[in-house]
């Protein structure tokens, strides 16, 4: 019966198409844009994405895990308030997570995944939240989605300086400098940002008190992280353009060891990131090309314990040489071809230098045979000196309709690399291992108008020889390809925007996401997964005073692959209120808000890992000034 | 903006008409061999017969659990501890439980706490949470408790006995050893420590003479020394799995290599192997029982039992009984507890003398100990 209804869903999806697409051939042709632009040459179609902009950074402005689970449909799990923090989407592993730093991808090699609480988007312009398989255009590691963090530069003639401060509970203070300088040929961005806590909140869960009958405190828990990014803009001439991005982070952690016995934590870890592009983007007639070079170093530390100097460490290095050529054929066709090479470094305190080796190839055909109708297909060859990655395909297709709605497909496998602690870890390691593997296709809607964005999408991904660490008898855990998942379910964003009189305007943001995902082998559900999650973002603003509360939602998880309920977390209901003030604003690039903001305002317990309880209520003020 | 609204209401009709349930997987049905009824905890149950089983639960998931059977092995509860506790978990890696005579002390290791229950009751009395490092195995003489301590990762040189004053429940004193301190014992005043070798490796036991300002004497036995025994004529028994180097690539990754393993027996009075069960090459055992002047050791997955009298080890075909991660013998029952950590671990009971299965019962996630009271 279920599976009816989702034939039934296609089925009608697609009658719908047909009908518009034969519609479309006696339409006149409109303003649809068939030429899709260079800086976006990459953007996957007929997939789900959100942009998210730097107002909502600073709204949450206290890690990138609270800001992406306040704001996206990707699920967190940290262990611990700004512990080390996981993403997924879909209930797809956190390794099925790319994340690319202005293109380059920064999972990193030793784990195959990023750390949310372990990376600064503070200062950066825009984070675009892409859910979906998009291997065929991303590599390894795009089968959940992919997070997006960008600096945008423009040639537009100004000098304009950004400067946010935040202070709060328990001595948590963010704050960075923005300043852009163009003058129409060189344009420069320069960021700074600061973080840091004693994060050392009480303990609201009432079953563990001290042996005074006091509440227990996140003692070892406190942070702090600089970041550093410059970005440069040369014009040389009309179609030629060169790029420089550079950025440096540096954090210090201390682990918290949560319940029930705080005072036992002594772990630390340190994270030193620098990373580095250079990017040429140039046009010649029909022609357009963009050349990438990129040098990233990732490296941390871990401490079991601060006051000794003994620690374990892991290390990537990575050079990048990315280079696509774009051919506007005829009004109707576009071609691509990228060529990608990569060079890989990683090491830890048990692993010696291992170098990986990547050459890619892909292409793209993009094909608009009406205005209103767009196909693209997308094809990836990779030859990886580790293992044999499956050619990778993808096809999507965008029809739009009624001028403000546009329905989605797109069909792709997509892959996961097999990590270098997997591969090389000292004799639990398996050098046998195949990439994880998933065929999956989406189906959307999306409706655009000046007050609306609404997009749905329907999922099914089936991920295949899923790399799982199994327990073996000698207590001995080894990787192994076992693991077969589906994930089906539907992902809703609403954005809406209402002038009610004058003066008065009402602004909601909202992302929901359903999933089912379940082991194959077991019919379990996965753990770390809720089948169901809400945040939203609900503001009101008159004149220059604004009133928001933010909410999140998460349907209770499992913590071990048995669903058993012992073994897992309740639902997560936080909510937050706050409120922001112009003192003044001459226009959108002049002004400056004092802002407040009670997180967690019905002080309720809530958890993402076991027994590392979230903090209760708490406040904090900002100051924000654009000039 | 009305033709706007309904637009988007048509929308959101489409969209919410499908949603996603979950799908049945038929799960395959198991022949129990023996009825057993799960006991209701209620405010006057008591534990203090029957058979307590430790689930560690995973390293930093704060999830191991006590499982109960009653004595006459047709009742069995689950979460135990948590269900008399009100609700409230052990919260921590159990790694094992000794007892006293009205009193279990719960060690945790992943969060260095020692939780102290009423072994009638169940219920919470105190808790022990300064003092302790990565705590592992404890032993009990008079009003003093000896707890072995892997102190802090990467640091082969502060493990420690933390000793435990049992009136005030506190740390009053450490005595220092060499690294990967395990299972203790004590005789005569004297502690017997295994020295498996924390996260690296090491080859001795400890004896620590309480009565002689604590002085440290070492005996040499083979790589990994775990679990111990003091035989009936007053020998102790140590087991040494060996160390893997090389394993299987397929579940359960048995070591397909390893350093040489061997039950070896020492003389208390003169401190010396006085005899060797020394492994076929590569071949070794983790896990030991000791019953009634028999020795009931493992190989990969089958059982092997010897009398203490033996000069080499078994050349029976042995028991097979499946990947484990517990061991324990009683009444000529063989009690042996599955090696999982992603799913829930069982309790298997097999007749010694016939080998077929008495009970079998799911007992917690990685369960390990298996305690007779």
């Amino acid at each position: 019966m279920k599976k009816n209804k989702s034939y039934i869903f296609v089925g009608l999806w697609f009658y719908v198409f047909a009908l518009c697409a034969q519609n479309d051939t006696i339409r006149e042709l409109d303003e649809v844009r068939l030429y899709t632009k260079l800086s976006e040459d990459k953007e996957v179609k007929g997939l789900k994405e959100i942009q998210l902009t730097s107002e909502q950074i600073t709204n949450n402005s206290s890690n990138p895990t609270e800001f992406l689970r306040f704001n996206s449909p990707v699920v967190l799990r940290d262990v611990g308030n700004n512990g080390t923090s996981s993403a997924r989407f879909r209930g797809t592993s956190p390794t099925n997570t790319a994340v690319l730093w202005n293109g380059i991808s920064i999972n990193t090699f030793g784990s195959g995944q990023t750390d949310f609480n372990g990376l600064s988007i503070l200062t950066a312009d825009e984070v675009s939240v892409l859910s979906g398989g998009a291997s065929a255009t991303y590599g390894s590691g795009a089968i959940g989605g992919v997070i997006h963090i960008d600096d945008k530069i423009s040639f537009k003639k100004e000098n304009s300086f950004h400067v946010f401060s935040s202070y709060g509970s328990f001595n948590t203070t963010n704050n960075f400098l923005k300043a852009r300088l163009s003058n129409g040929k060189l344009s420069l961005k320069m960021a700074i940002s600061y973080n840091s806590s004693d994060n050392d909140y009480p303990y609201i869960d009432e079953r563990f008190k001290d042996q005074n009958g006091n509440d227990l405190i996140n003692e070892n828990g406190d942070y702090r992280n600089y970041n550093f990014d410059i970005v440069l803009g040369y014009k040389l001439n009309f179609s030629n353009k060169l790029f420089f991005y550079s950025s440096l982070y540096d954090s210090d952690r201390s682990f918290s060891l949560g319940l029930p016995n705080p005072s036992a934590g002594t772990e630390g870890f340190l994270d030193f990131n620098t990373r580095n592009l250079l990017r040429w983007e140039s046009k010649f007639g029909d022609f357009q090309q963009k050349l990438s070079v990129a040098y990233i170093r990732q490296q941390f530390k871990y401490f079991p314990d601060q006051s000794r100097d003994n620690f374990n460490f892991g290390e990537t290095e990575k050079g990048v040489l990315d280079y696509n050529l774009t051919y506007q054929w005829n009004k109707k066709v576009q071609l691509r071809y990228g060529i990608l090479g990569e060079s890989i470094y990683g090491k830890t305190e048990q692993i010696s230098t291992e170098n990986r080796g990547v050459l890619t190839n892909s292409a793209t055909v993009t094909y608009a045979p009406f205005a209103r109708t767009l196909f693209v297909v997308n094809g990836r060859y990779e030859l990886n000196s580790d293992f044999e990655v499956p050619f990778l395909g993808a096809l999507a297709v965008e029809q739009v309709l009624f001028k403000n709605i546009k329905l989605k497909a797109n069909v792709s496998n997509n892959f996961r690399a097999p990590t270098l602690n997997e591969l090389f870890w000292p004799i639990v390691g398996n050098s046998d291992l195949e990439p994880e593997k998933s065929k999956q296709f989406d189906l959307g809607i999306e409706y655009n108008s000046k007050h609306i964005n609404f997009q749905y999408t329907y999922y099914n991904i089936r991920v295949s020889d899923k790399i799982v660490w199994q327990p073996g008898g000698s207590n001995v855990w080894r990787p192994i390809n076992i693991d077969e998942t589906k994930h089906r379910g539907f992902e809703v964003y609403l954005n809406l925007k209402y002038t009610l009189a004058k003066y008065h305007t009402i602004n909601l943001v909202s992302n929901y996401i359903n999933t089912i995902a379940q082991d194959l082998r077991t019919g379990d559900l996965l753990p770390f997964t809720p089948e169901q999650m809400v945040n939203f973002n609900l503001s009101y603003s008159y004149k220059k005073l604004t009133l928001f509360g933010e909410g999140l939602y998460q349907s209770k998880v499992f913590t071990i692959s048995d669903n058993i309920d012992f073994f897992s977390l309740d639902p997560v209901k936080v909510f937050n209120i706050g409120t922001r003030y112009s003192i003044f604003k001459k226009h959108s690039s002049h002004q400056l808000d004092i802002g407040m903001k009670i997180n967690n305002v019905g002080n309720q317990l809530y958890y993402f890992s076991n027994l590392r309880p979230n903090p209760g209520r708490n406040y904090n003020l900002s100051i924000n000034y654009k000039f | 903006m009305k033709k706007q609204i309904f637009k988007l209401a048509i929308l959101a009709l489409v969209a919410l008409f499908y949603s996603c349930e979950k799908e049945e997987i038929k799960e395959v049905e198991v022949e129990v061999p023996k009825i057993v009824e799960e006991i209701a905890i209620t405010e006057t149950s008591t534990f203090n017969d029957g058979i307590w089983v430790s689930a560690e639960g995973n390293f930093g998931s704060k999830d191991g659990t006590i499982s109960y059977i009653n004595d006459s092995e047709n009742g069995i509860a689950n979460f135990a501890y948590q269900k008399v506790n009100d609700g409230t978990p052990l919260a921590g890696l159990i790694q094992s439980v000794t007892f006293s005579d009205d009193k279990a002390y719960v060690i945790l290791n992943d969060v260095a706490t020692i939780v102290i229950v009423d072994k009638t009751t169940l219920k919470k009395e105190a808790s022990i949470t300064m003092g302790l490092n990565n705590p592992r195995y404890m032993t009990i003489i008079g009003d003093k408790a000896y707890v072995t301590n892997w102190g802090s990762g990467l640091d082969e040189t502060d493990d420690f006995v933390a000793v435990i004053n049992l009136t005030t429940n506190t740390v009053e004193d450490t005595i220092s050893l060499a690294n990967g301190v395990e299972q203790i014992l004590n005789k005569d005043n004297k502690l017997y420590v295994s020295h498996k070798g924390a996260w690296s490796t090491n080859d001795i036991v400890s004896v620590v003479d309480l009565g002689n300002s604590n002085a440290v004497t070492t005996i040499k036995v083979k790589e990994k020394p775990d679990e111990m025994f003091f035989s009936e004529d007053g020998q102790l028994i140590v087991l040494s799995s060996g160390r893997g180097t090389k394993f299987q690539d397929v579940a359960p990754f048995a070591a397909i290599e390893r350093t040489a393993a061997a039950i070896q027996f020492i003389d208390l009075s003169t401190e010396a192997v006085v005899k060797e069960l020394a492994f076929n090459e590569n071949e070794g055992a983790e896990l030991l029982a000791y019953e009634g002047g028999e020795l009931y050791y493992n190989i990969g997955s089958k059982i092997y039992t010897i009398d203490d009298a033996a000069t080499a080890l078994s050349a029976d075909t042995g028991l097979e009984v499946g990947d484990i991660y517990g061991l324990n013998v009683r009444d000529n029952k063989l009690y042996t507890v599955s090696f999982a950590f992603t799913s829930f671990s069982e309790l298997k009971i097999r007749s010694l003398d016939s080998g077929s299965l008495i009970f079998s019962e799911a007992v917690g996630l990685g369960a390990s100990k298996i305690y007779f009271q």
